[in-house]
This record gives C-alpha cells, sequence and structure tokens, in this order.
C-alpha cells in the first residue's frame, strides 16, 4: 500500500481526509466503549469494519491510482503471406494485414492474439509505452495512432520487386506510357523486368540488379482503359513477380494552330500535314510578297472570315492557342501588329518563334520588345546535335531513341539565362528550345533547324514527339476542372483509403472564395459540396453504385474531398457533377514490394523523428468504483446489524 | 402374454433390419453423391426399400410365430421342462398336462417378473450399421476427389471429336439441325505429286489450287443443306444417302458454314470454319558462286570465271535460264546484245536424296557453269550483265524468280575506274527495302507466333536469320567484313580477294575500312607527311611488299602500277593503304556514311544469331538499330548528293526589272485532313475499343451497330488473309461474335481477348498530337490577370 499515490492537490482532498479519518477515529472509540465487555477480537472485527467503511468512503472522494502493474511493452508482427510466426506468447499480436490468408487452425489457435488494425493493441493494453514491430512496418495514418509510443521495427527481409513505382495513370492519345521505378531484391542476380502490352507483346525490358533505377516505354495505340503487365523474371525465365499497370488513354482536345511565316518552308508544310492528318484545325499564312499572302486552313468547321493581312489582330488570335511565326516574319510587323501580338500572349496565346537560321544577333537586337528581352546572343556555329531531348520541366525524355538535327544552340544549361526556362536541353547540355512566360502565355524561341528531315526519313513518330512537345507546353492553357484521387500509399490499393477530390473550375464558380475577401472556414469545412458516385466495373461482381460526399478542403475552397475505401479489386469510375474519371483498384496483394518499402520507410523516419520526452508520463490505475460501494455496503450492513442485535446485550 | 412378448420379439426384429436398411441407404447415397445428388438420393431410397423388402422376406423373420416362439422358450429355458406349448393350450389337457401346465405358468409369470424372458428377445444390432458408417464417412471424405476424377473424365470425353450415341440420338431429337460428323478430302493440285489427304477437321489448311471435298453427316438429313463461302453465293450440298457433299477449290483464304433450307428461307447453322490456303512458293536462287556481285577482270588477265547458285524449290523446277547481257561501247553509243543459256545436265548436282526430278529439273540442287569472257564474244572494256531466271512447275502459271544480277567488267587499261569514289550505298538498293523487309516480317512473326506450331515458327525465323545474312554480306563486302570464309578470311582480308589472283580496284576498296580504322587508331594523318617522305614511303613499300603487313601510310600516286603488278601485291598494298587522291582517304568519322554501315553490319550479326536460334524477340531490337543506323548512312550520304533547285522560266525583257507585283496573287485554300487515312487501322481500332468496353460489361449483348462493326471487321481481316493467312482465324473469330451476338461463345473462352490482342498488334503506333495544355494551378485567372496589369510590362 505504501504505493498509493493519494494526490493532495487540494485543500478540499486534504479536508475531506481529516473528516473521514476524525469520523473513524471517533466510531471506534464510542465502539470499544459501548462493547468494553465484549472480547478483544469481537472489537478488533468491528473496528476494522469502520476502518474498511472509512477507507471505501475515502477512497470513493479521492479516487486514488495505482501505478499499472499491467506489461507496457507489446509486439506487433505485421507477418506476409508465408512468412508467419509460429507462436505468439504473452504482449505479442499479429496484425492481420488484407493481402495475409490464414489457415483454419492457426486463426483458432490464436484468434485472441490476432488484430485486424494496429491500434486494436491499444485497446488490449492500454498502459502500452513501447512497441516492437517485427515485419514491414506500418503506414503514416497507422503510426500516428501510436505518436505517444516508444517504437522499433526488426523489417522483415526485402521482397523482391519494384519500389517507387511511377507512371502516367491518364495519358492522351499519342502520348508514350513511361513507367520508373527501382528495382528491389534481397540478392545481388540479374532479373530481367519486362513491360508487357495488351496484346500480351513485350513492349520495353531491362535488366536489372538490387537497387538499380529503370525505365521502360510503351505506346498505346488505342483509347480506353487499358492494363499494361511489369513482368519480373530471374535468369532461369522463371516469373517471380507479375504486376498490372493500369492507364487510361483519352483523346485530347488538339491546339488550334495559326503558322505564320515569312516564305513557303517545308518546316510549315509537314507540321501541317501531321497536325492536319490528326485532325487538329490549323490555318498557315505565308508571305509571298510585301503584302501579298497565301492562306491554306486545314480542318476548319467554318473558314476564318478575316483576310490573310488582318489575322495578327487581337480579334483573331483569341481563336487560336498557339502561334507558330518565323524570326524573319516578325520583322515585317508593324507597331499595332506587335501590341496585338503581346496583348495576345498576355492573355494566354501560345508563341513559338522558329528561327531555323533566320536570327542572327544582328536579328535579335530588331526584334520586338517582348521578344527581344529573351536577352539571347545565340551561338552562331550550328551543330549537329544528337537529340535525346530531355524536357527539364518534368525530366522526362521526349523520344524513346536519339534522333539527330540540325540546331544553333540557344546556350548551355550550365550557364542559365535568367528568366528563361530550358524546354528541349540536348545530352551535351544545350539548349535548344528555350521559354519564358508571358501573362498567361508563353513564348518558346526553337533553333531546331530542318525537323522536318524527320519525316523524310521515316521518323514521322519522332518528328511528332518533338511538335507536340513543343506545342503542349507552349499552347493556351485551359483550367478543366478535374477528379484527383490520391493515397498515401501512391498505388490504389483494394480496402486501402483513398481521397477522392474535385477541383472546381474558377470561371464557371464566380463566387469564388479565393476572390472573396473573408473566407468562413469553419463553415466552408462543413459544407457538403457535392456527392461523387462510384461505379464498380469488373466482371466477378454486378455493377455497383457508392456515394461519397465531397467536402470543401479548408485550404483550397475550390477543391472538394472525400474519402473511399474500395472494397473491389479492378477498374471503377468516379462521377462528379458530370465529369467521370476511371481509376483502377489494385487487389491488395499487389505490389509487395513497394508497399514493405513504403511501410518501412514511414515506420523508419517515425522512429528517427519521434521525441520521447514529449510523451513521458507515469500510467497509473485507478480503483474500480463498484469496488468502494461493496465494501461500503457490506460494511456498513454488517455494522448495521451489530448496533442492531448486538448493542443491548 | 405369449402374444405380447411374441410382438416386442418382431418389432426388435424388424427395427435391426431398419437399421441396416438405413445404414445401407447412407453408404450408397455418400458412395453415389459425388456423381449426381439426385442420383444418389434416388439410389438411397431404393437401398432402403429393396433391404427393407429383403429383410421382412427372409425365412427368419416370416417364421416368428407363436409356436416357434414357445419352442423358443423351451429350447432356452430347461426350467418349462419342454412344456412351453401348454401355456396356449386350453381345453382337452389331462390332468398330468394340467398340473404341468400350472406348474409352467407359475415358472412363466416367475420369469415374467424376473425379466428372465426378456433375454430371449432379440438383440439389436449395431456392429453392422457401425460399419456401415464408417464407409460411409470414408466414401463422404473421398466424395471430393472422386468428383474432380469425374469431372476431368467427363470433360475430357466431351472434347473428344466422337460423339457418343447418346449425343447422337440427342442431336437427332433436336429441331435445329446439328453436324454429326464429317470428312474433308483435299486432293492436291497435280503438280506437286503429293497424294490427296483426309482431315477430320472443318478448319481446312490446302495448297492454292487444291480441290476441297466435304462429307458431312448432319441430324436432320430429311432437310436440305447449302455450302456458303465468303464472297460467294450458298451452294446446295449434294446428297448421298444420309451424308451430304460439297466441293470447293482453294483458290484464296476464305471463311464458310453451312446453311439449311426452312421454310423457303436459308437458316444458317452455328459454327463458322476457315480455308486457310497455303501459296506455293516461288524458286529460292542463292548465288554461292562469285561471292560479289561486281567481277572485274584487268585487259592482261584470264576473263574467266564461274557461276554456282544453288536452287530451291517446295514443288520443282520447271525451266533454268541465264540471262547475259553484254554492254559494248560506252556513253551514249553503249549497246546491249542480250543471250539466254541454259545448265546441261552434267552441271546440275540434286543436293537431297530425296529431291524429285521434273522436267530435268531437281528440287534442290546446285548449278555451276564456267565462263570465259572471250566465248561470249566479249572484248576489254565491255560489261556482261548475268542473272538467273527459275520458273517453279507451279501450274497453271509458272513462278518465275530472279538471282541477284552479276555484273562482270573486263576492264581496259586506260579505264580502271576508281569505282569506289564514296561508298555507294544506293548500288543495291533493294537491300535498304530487305532489312525494312526482315523487320515487318520477324514483327509479324513475333504477333503470329501463337498461331503457328513450333517447327513452322522455326523455319520461319531460320528463313528471315538467312535474309539477315544475306543482307550482312552484301553490305559486308562493301566495307571489308570478315565472314570467316572463303579465301581472304584467313589473311583477314576482305571478302572477295582471291589470294594471288589479280585484285580489281573494286575488291581493293572493301578493305579500306580496316586500313582507315588503323589509321584511326594510330592516331595520324597522312596530311603530316610531305610528299617526298611519300615517295620514300613508297619505294620502301615497294622492296618490302607483303613483308609488313603494319604498312598503313604507304601512298601511290600511280594506279596504273595496279594493274602492272602482276603478282597482285600492289592491290594487296592497297588493300591496307589509302590513297590521298581518293575520297575515302578520310578517317572514319561519326559523320561518316561507312561507319554507320558498319555499325548497321555489326548489329545485323547479332539479329542473324537470335533469328537463326528462333529468338525473333531478341533479334528484333538488333534489326531495328540496324534499320537505324542504315538510315543515319543515308542521311550522312545526302551530303554529297547534288541538289537541284527550282529554274524558274525566263522572264522576258519587258517584265524584268519593273518592280510590278501586280501579277501576283493572293490565294486561299481550304482543306479537310483525312483523319482516318488508313481505313483499316481506323476499323481495328474502333473494334478494339468497342470489345474493350464490352469487356468490362456483364454478358454484354452486342447490338446491331456492334455486328456490323465485327462484320466488317471480320472482312478485312479476310481480305489481308490473302497475305497472312493466321488473319483467317481472327476473321473467323470475329464473324462468330457478330453471329452469336456476344463475346462469349461456346467451347472457346478467350477468343474475345485472342481477336482484341490481335488488333492490338495490326493497329499502326499513333503519332503524338498537338494538345492544349491543362493547367493546375490554385490561383485563378482573373486574379492572375489582375496582378499582370497590376505589374504593367514588367512581366
Amino acid at each position: 500500500m505504501t504505493d498509493w499515490n493519494i494526490l493532495f492537490d487540494s485543500t478540499t482532498n486534504f479536508v475531506i481526509l481529516l473528516l473521514v479519518v476524525s469520523t473513524f477515529s471517533y466510531s471506534t472509540f464510542k465502539l470499544n466503549r459501548r462493547q468494553a465487555s465484549r472480547p478483544l477480537s469481537y472489537r478488533i472485527f468491528f473496528s476494522s469494519l469502520n476502518l474498511i467503511f472509512s477507507l471505501s468512503v475515502l477512497g470513493l472522494l479521492l479516487q486514488p491510482s495505482f501505478p499499472s502493474s499491467e506489461p507496457t511493452l507489446a509486439t506487433i508482427y505485421i507477418a506476409n503471406q508465408g512468412n508467419l510466426p509460429k507462436e505468439l506468447k504473452s504482449n505479442e499480436y499479429l496484425y492481420l494485414k488484407d493481402d495475409v490468408e490464414l489457415e483454419h487452425d492457426y486463426l483458432a489457435r490464436y484468434r485472441q492474439k490476432i488484430i485486424y488494425q494496429p491500434e486494436q493493441v491499444l485497446l488490449k493494453q492500454p498502459t502500452l509505452k513501447r512497441l516492437l514491430i517485427i515485419g514491414d512496418g506500418l503506414l503514416p495514418s497507422q503510426l500516428a495512432q501510436f505518436h505517444h509510443l516508444e517504437l522499433s521495427i526488426q523489417p522483415n527481409p526485402v521482397t523482391t520487386g519494384v519500389i517507387y513505382p511511377s507512371w502516367q495513370p491518364n495519358l492522351d492519345a499519342g502520348s508514350q506510357l513511361e513507367f520508373s521505378a527501382t528495382f528491389q531484391s534481397g540478392d545481388q542476380s540479374i532479373y530481367r523486368v519486362k513491360l508487357i502490352n495488351p496484346a500480351q507483346q513485350v513492349e520495353d525490358e531491362v535488366s536489372v540488379i538490387n537497387g538499380d533505377d529503370f525505365v521502360l516505354n510503351a505506346l498505346p495505340k488505342v483509347t480506353g482503359n487499358h492494363l499494361y503487365q511489369l513482368v519480373i523474371s530471374d535468369q532461369t525465365e522463371n516469373v517471380v513477380n507479375e504486376q498490372s499497370i493500369p492507364i487510361v488513354v483519352n483523346q485530347s482536345i488538339s491546339a488550334k494552330i495559326l503558322i505564320v511565316q515569312s516564305a513557303p518552308s517545308f518546316e510549315s508544310k509537314h507540321i501541317q500535314n501531321w497536325a492536319g492528318e490528326i485532325g487538329a484545325e490549323i490555318l498557315i499564312r505565308t508571305r509571298i510578297s510585301k503584302d501579298k499572302f497565301m492562306t491554306r486552313s486545314t480542318n476548319f468547321s467554318q473558314p476564318l472570315k478575316s483576310k490573310p493581312q488582318f489575322l495578327i489582330s487581337e480579334k483573331v488570335l483569341t481563336q487560336f492557342d498557339v502561334l507558330v511565326l518565323d524570326a524573319r516574319e516578325l520583322q515585317f510587323f508593324d507597331q499595332q501588329e506587335i501590341g496585338n501580338l503581346a496583348k495576345a500572349a498576355k492573355d494566354g496565346l501560345g508563341i513559338v518563334v522558329r528561327t531555323d537560321g533566320s536570327l542572327s544577333s544582328e536579328d535579335s537586337d530588331q526584334l520586338p520588345d517582348f521578344l527581344s528581352r529573351f536577352g539571347i546572343k545565340p551561338i552562331t556555329q550550328v551543330i549537329r546535335v544528337d537529340l535525346i531531348a530531355h524536357n527539364q520541366l518534368d525530366d522526362s525524355r521526349i523520344f524513346a531513341d536519339s534522333v539527330l538535327l540540325s540546331a544553333e544552340p540557344l546556350f548551355n544549361i550550365q550557364k542559365p539565362v535568367k528568366h528563361l526556362a530550358p524546354l528541349i536541353v540536348t545530352p551535351q547540355g544545350y539548349v535548344v528550345v528555350a521559354q519564358k512566360h508571358y501573362g498567361l502565355g508563353k513564348i518558346s524561341l526553337s533553333v531546331i533547324k530542318q525537323s522536318h528531315q524527320l519525316r523524310t526519313s521515316s521518323q514521322a513518330k519522332a518528328h511528332s514527339q518533338l511538335w507536340s512537345h513543343i506545342i503542349e507546353n507552349t499552347a493556351r492553357a485551359y483550367n478543366a476542372p478535374e477528379i484527383t484521387i490520391e493515397n498515401e500509399m501512391g498505388i490504389i490499393l483494394q480496402n486501402h483509403k483513398i481521397d477522392l477530390c474535385r477541383e472546381s473550375d474558377p470561371l464557371t464558380e464566380k463566387q469564388s472564395a479565393a476572390e472573396s475577401s473573408e473566407i468562413d472556414f469553419s463553415k466552408s469545412n462543413m459544407k457538403i459540396k457535392e456527392a461523387a458516385e462510384i461505379r464498380t466495373l469488373n466482371l466477378s461482381s454486378s455493377l455497383t453504385s457508392v456515394k461519397v460526399d465531397l467536402r470543401t478542403t479548408i485550404m483550397n475552397s475550390r477543391k472538394h474531398c472525400g474519402s473511399y475505401w474500395p472494397s473491389a479489386s479492378g477498374w471503377q469510375k468516379v462521377i462528379v457533377s458530370g465529369i467521370d474519371r476511371y481509376f483502377y483498384v489494385h487487389p491488395a496483394n499487389s505490389w509487395l514490394a513497394a508497399q514493405q518499402n513504403t511501410r518501412l520507410n514511414a515506420t523508419q523516419t517515425r522512429i528517427a523523428t519521434w521525441n520521447p520526452a514529449t510523451f513521458e508520463s507515469d500510467h497509473q490505475k485507478p480503483i474500480n468504483d463498484w469496488y468502494y460501494w461493496l465494501l461500503i455496503v457490506v460494511c456498513s450492513s454488517l455494522i448495521w446489524i451489530e448496533r442492531k442485535f448486538w448493542s443491548n446485550q | 402374454m405369449i402374444n405380447s412378448l411374441l410382438l416386442t420379439y418382431k418389432k426388435t426384429t424388424l427395427a435391426n433390419s431398419l437399421i441396416i436398411a438405413i445404414s445401407l441407404g447412407l453408404f450408397v447415397f455418400t458412395s453415389v453423391c459425388w456423381l449426381s445428388n439426385t442420383l444418389a438420393i434416388n439410389a438411397a431410397i431404393a437401398s432402403i426399400v429393396v433391404s427393407l423388402i429383403i429383410s421382412l422376406r427372409t425365412k427368419q423373420f416370416l417364421k416368428i410365430s407363436s409356436r416357434d416362439f414357445l419352442e423358443h422358450i423351451n429350447r432356452s429355458c430347461p426350467e418349462y421342462q419342454e412344456s412351453a406349448q401348454l401355456l396356449e393350450a386350453t381345453n382337452g389337457l389331462s390332468t398330468l398336462q394340467l398340473l404341468q401346465k400350472k406348474k409352467v405358468e407359475e415358472q412363466f409369470r416367475k420369469d415374467l417378473t424376473t425379466g428372465k424372458l426378456q433375454v430371449l428377445q432379440p438383440q439389436v444390432k449395431f456392429f453392422t450399421p457401425f460399419l456401415l458408417l464408417i464407409f460411409s464417412l470414408i466414401n463422404f471424405s473421398l466424395g471430393d476427389e472422386l468428383r474432380s476424377l469425374f469431372e476431368s473424365y467427363n470433360s475430357q470425353n466431351t472434347n473428344s471429336d466422337i460423339a457418343t450415341n447418346q449425343d447422337k440420338a440427342n442431336q437427332k431429337n433436336s429441331p435445329t439441325p446439328t453436324l454429326i460428323s464429317h470428312k474433308i478430302d483435299i486432293e492436291f493440285p497435280s503438280y506437286t505429286n503429293k497424294a490427296p489427304i483426309s482431315s477430320s477437321q472443318l478448319d481446312i489448311e490446302a495448297l492454292q489450287g487444291s480441290n476441297i471435298k466435304g462429307v458431312i453427316e448432319f441430324s436432320r438429313p430429311e432437310l436440305e443443306y447449302f455450302y456458303s463461302r465468303s464472297g460467294k453465293p450458298p451452294t446446295a450440298m449434294t446428297r448421298q444417302q444420309s451424308k451430304f457433299t460439297f466441293h470447293d477449290k482453294a483458290d484464296q483464304t476464305a471463311l464458310y458454314k453451312f446453311s439449311y433450307k426452312a421454310q423457303d428461307k436459308l437458316v444458317e447453322l452455328d459454327g463458322i470454319y476457315t480455308i486457310t490456303v497455303i501459296r506455293d512458293t516461288a524458286a529460292k536462287v542463292t548465288i554461292i558462286e562469285p561471292r560479289t556481285t561486281l567481277l572485274e577482270f584487268g585487259k592482261s588477265e584470264t576473263p574467266r570465271f564461274s557461276i554456282n547458285a544453288n536452287i530451291k524449290d517446295d514443288f520443282g523446277v520447271s525451266d533454268v535460264k541465264i540471262l547475259a547481257s553484254v554492254a559494248k561501247g560506252s556513253g551514249e553509243a553503249v549497246k546491249f546484245r542480250d543471250k539466254i543459256f541454259r545448265f546441261k545436265a552434267t552441271d546440275i548436282t540434286p543436293q537431297e536424296n530425296l529431291s524429285t526430278k521434273t522436267s530435268g529439273y531437281f528440287q534442290n540442287a546446285n548449278y555451276q557453269k564456267s565462263w570465259s569472257l572471250n566465248e561470249l564474244q566479249m572484248e576489254p572494256g565491255d560489261e556482261a550483265y548475268f542473272s538467273l531466271h527459275v520458273l517453279d512447275n507451279k501450274q497453271p502459271e509458272h513462278q518465275l524468280s530472279k538471282s541477284s544480277s552479276i555484273i562482270v567488267r573486263w576492264l581496259d587499261d586506260d579505264d580502271i575506274e576508281l569505282a569506289l569514289e564514296g561508298i555507294q550505298i544506293r548500288f543495291v538498293p533493294e537491300y535498304f527495302r530487305s532489312q525494312r523487309q526482315i523487320i515487318i516480317e520477324t514483327e509479324q512473326l513475333i504477333a503470329d507466333g501463337k498461331d503457328f506450331n513450333r517447327d513452322k515458327f522455326e523455319e520461319i525465323s531460320t528463313d528471315l536469320g538467312r535474309s539477315q545474312s544475306d543482307l550482312k554480306q552484301k553490305y559486308g563486302q562493301y566495307l571489308g567484313d570478315e565472314f570467316g570464309e572463303g579465301q581472304g578470311a584467313q589473311l583477314g582480308l576482305a571478302d572477295g580477294y582471291h589470294g594471288g589472283e589479280t585484285m580489281s580496284s573494286g575488291e581493293a576498296s572493301a578493305g579500306l575500312d580496316q586500313a582507315d580504322q588503323k589509321n584511326d587508331r594510330d592516331s595520324h594523318s597522312g596530311e603530316e607527311h610531305s610528299e617526298d617522305h611519300h615517295l620514300e614511303q613508297d619505294r620502301h613499300s615497294q622492296n618490302n611488299q607483303l613483308d609488313d603487313s603494319e604498312h598503313g601510310h604507304q601512298h601511290h600516286d600511280d594506279d596504273n602500277s595496279a594493274s602492272n603488278d602482276l603478282s597482285g601485291a600492289q592491290q594487296l598494298i592497297d588493300q591496307f593503304g589509302h590513297k590521298h587522291s581518293s575520297i575515302e582517304v578520310a578517317p572514319l568519322s561519326s559523320k561518316d556514311p561507312k561507319s554507320w554501315m558498319k555499325m548497321a553490319v555489326n548489329e545485323m550479326w547479332q539479329a542473324e544469331l537470335h533469328l537463326m536460334m528462333s529468338e525473333p524477340v531478341k533479334a528484333l531490337p538488333y534489326e531495328y538499330q540496324a534499320y537505324k543506323y542504315l538510315k543515319l548512312a543515308r542521311q550522312a550520304e545526302r551530303i554529297y548528293a547534288k541538289r537541284l533547285g527550282f529554274e524558274p522560266p525566263p522572264v522576258s525583257e519587258e517584265r524584268r526589272l519593273t518592280g510590278e507585283l501586280k501579277a501576283i496573287l493572293e490565294y486561299d485554300l481550304v482543306q479537310v485532313d483525312s483523319t482516318d487515312s488508313d481505313s483499316d487501322s481506323e476499323l481495328f481500332r474502333t473494334t478494339y475499343q468497342m470489345l474493350n468496353k464490352l469487356e468490362a460489361l456483364r454478358e454484354p449483348v452486342l447490338t446491331e451497330e456492334q455486328q456490323s462493326t465485327l462484320s466488317n471487321t471480320s472482312q478485312r481481316l479476310l481480305a489481308l488473309s490473302e497475305k497472312r493467312p493466321v488473319l483467317v482465324k481472327y476473321a473467323a473469330i470475329s464473324e462468330k461474335l457478330a453471329l452469336a451476338k456476344t463475346l462469349e461463345l461456346k467451347n472457346c473462352d478467350s477468343c474475345a481477348s485472342d481477336l482484341k490482342a490481335k488488333l492490338w498488334q495490326l493497329i499502326p503506333t499513333p503519332l503524338s498530337r498537338p494538345m492544349r495544355a491543362n493547367k493546375r494551378s490554385n490561383i485563378n485567372d482573373g486574379l492572375r490577370k489582375r496582378f499582370i496589369e497590376a505589374s504593367g510590362d514588367a512581366l
């Protein structure tokens, strides 16, 4: 009883204690006097009853607590399939993930030891102070439940597979699928990783060893939902791992292109051929004399009514997404046209200036004001560059293979020019297409010469990739409302939470919170803006539909998010306000290496960053009130009987 | 009392029988339940009933009567002194009997109270039911295994072509006729000398021109049946007793089906079958000798050479001709004279034991003929072009195969041609296309791989490997490649170098690469040497000639020395040296077309290796790489190409220098580019998208539009199958899906996915599109505009 920790932290407690002790002393005194003739044992017994009664009352009023005698350390096994602990001792628990199935015997034997959520261990052992995790670790959301515990981990051996997988789940038709990942294995053997298309043909493959980063490319041929396969095989061609790579290929909206040139050129002709074949609207105006023009419009449903001389007007330019012009043509523009061009660019028009040998240092000085701010003094030496061409914006490759083109490099990436972003850079570091923002629009300067040679040498694909890249990154941007799907794993897995968000278009929502002077967080946070409907599309189950409420987020009032736990794997479709998006739910037992890596990294980060001082506290256990009441009732009853029946004797 | 005891006895016996019958029923049920639950229940009930009837009809049961029961008491209880019958006797008893009866009755009453008579009752027997129960449990536990065994056995039987009599009976009772049996006879064209064959497969593979006869037995022979082949009207089948016959000719790949007449309408039967036409391949001509396509003889040389070729055909060769064209003179005065020669019987050596002989020629034979240019009435300065023309025995029209041309030049001393000023990449232009063709065929082979059996796959792959090898050699001979064969190989020289023979400049050029590469390694350049030094080197080289193979910098300012040097040593020096007068002295650089071509040849080696090992998937990257290098070589070559500019019409004196621009007119052209320039790909793309969407649905039913799309796809695939016969299978699948109006075909679970995979292969790789960017910004345009306006031109 020495460990009792009665809190004398207030005067009230002290007064209560004093009263109870006084009452006890008085009642004991009275008992001894009244029953003086009784044997000593009799008196001791009833004095003890008085004492117990008093202590019970005291306990009930002061609620003292004990230091807990329960264990403070527990172990959670996070077992993978086929790697279960043989036995579970006391304070050891098995966290059963969705991807693991247990044998019936095992389940029956350790039913009490199996938990389905890691936080269940806290219910089993509320006094837990330290937790040992044996296995792959826990996800950040799970670790958040153990913020007050000291964690340690004994990781499992690594699973052979890919970690940090990354690809574009949504692609535009004609765009290349680029899958990148890091290979992980427990040994240093060579493995073969293949990317297999929906027709079961190998699209790309690479040999890897543990720790290798790799990139695999494929070009989806058709729009729609497709499942590529990533197959990892060992040297004996045994498949050790196979994963699905779902992609959705969308039919993108083509940019409206206006080409203005000082003279006919093969370059523009081939751009026109390429864009025209694909169905894009394209207009070419060619100067054939000082003020005479030849125009050729392709795929326009309604011909432009403007005369060729007045194409560079504010009204016409707003109808196009991108303007491609050669530098020499710029010198023909009068001040009004230059002004129109600058205004159109500020309003979002993309401008691609193609020098193609026509931009010399002297010409650069004569360029319109907004273009001369490029501040480029082009290198006059023409080099023949091997254009493996990295896109500097997202470090992805533009061409799968190297492409030879002539160019007069603008500058070297080692010596960057202020305000100028490199758009296409050769492996040697030469910038051949640079870009700057101008208002809402962008202006790109290309020094690539005669890219049409690609088309004439059976490399039409490379030509299309080059110009598609330049146009997409320059053309007028559209703020299309979109649905985003996020989760902490990076891969959408069955029974794992995903966050569905939809960002509304500010142009359609005039009363945007961003523009309002005050934002009421409390209201906006609680408001259900819209509901997302999610349809399951797999064959194994009938079409089901689930509603998810999307609520406005605190940080961005145009963004509405909701959570969803997909219970079935396969293709699913989310529909919000008439906008839909397909996504693929992977089975819980897929991407095991990536899952393991995510869990392990999160747990190790948590262990490394945890500050024990913040959470140091003693674990005390109060006595259940029922015991006090029971003792009070029993003791008072006996004392009452004694007073009632034996006092007179 | 006796009666009640007797009744108890009977009841107990009956209970025993019932327990055994039920146990037996359980045993029977568990023994049969894996086969069919209904059958098991019926069998169990039957066994219970039978068992009960048998038990109740046994003598043992029927003999249970009061007399026998009393006798049983007598046997079992001696206390009754064989007088138990007295218990039932009422009248006519003697005194003694009465006394005895009284005694027995007392004993009986006593036994009743003590329960001794209960012992006489039969015991309920549990042993047999217990055994049956054990066996039942064993049966039950084995049920799953038995069921799976039965199902596998059953499915094997289902897949078998032989229908059971029961099935046949069912088919005969069915109102819709079905095929009961079929036999296909294929008679090959007479020129093939192949015996007719019979097949039990309705999907027919036949050589072009074969006659097909099909004998079909339908379940309802009383009807009239028709044979419908794609693209042709249905023809009535000939009745032969209960069977029907159709005749057809395998002239093109097609689909066919059967129909019957019902109420004056043709009703199609389920099932679409294919006729895949295998084409007779033209004879294959391989020139073994000479190994180069260009032979040059000096004026003083003996102009003799021989042509050795291997000619192979799948069924036989009907004629082999040597076409020789002799060109005399030069420039506009050149005259051609054509002559046709034939091989004599002695020139022909059959290559295979089983090689059959038709029209004097063998199926596979080597043909060799020696030539002397003098006999062709040629003179120095003339050229002759030889080629082999081979007709196979295909009927009605023979197929002609031509060999590559062998060019023979008899050089005049005055015009020893420096044939290789600049590599003549276009000298054999058809081979550039061949690399592309090899890639196309390799891709086709990979795509169609699953449709070929292993032997066929290997055969095609090896064939492609040989083509790759040929191509490699064709390029190699211009680049000084080594092939490990021939006389030049031992010296590490160019192919075509013939030891001590006089070497033509064309052949000598083949080694220039090696010399050039050596130059690169030595980091020397010819310009570093003075002309005097050159002369000294020349003298030195003439003295040492063959002694020093490292002399990469010997220079020769007199090309005539090559023809004067009869030993051929000069040519050997040329082989390793280089000439400043030639363009080819320049060291190899990354922009040199020759270096690109050498890289291409290197890739071809690897491609050939994998093709020969029947690994087209591994070969394909090398093929592409080779193709890429060839393209780069061609691009590089363009540097030297003469460009022809636009020549405007002459301007008249009146208009000249007037600066008048009125005649220049503005014009506007509006055009619509067809987005579906390739209708096939667009159709295949649409069909693929349709199948992809339908697959996600449960039990999809095709709309009429979707059926029409599938039918169109089938037609296009059928048309394409003329060149790629494997596509006929997918044409059939497409047609079947259209007819079935669903993606789930009977006996073909993977049909729809197979078709999808094939369509994906057939769809060409798309081009990237000029897209609009999708902005992902949290700042809206209004805010941004305001900021831009506020900042003025600072942006």
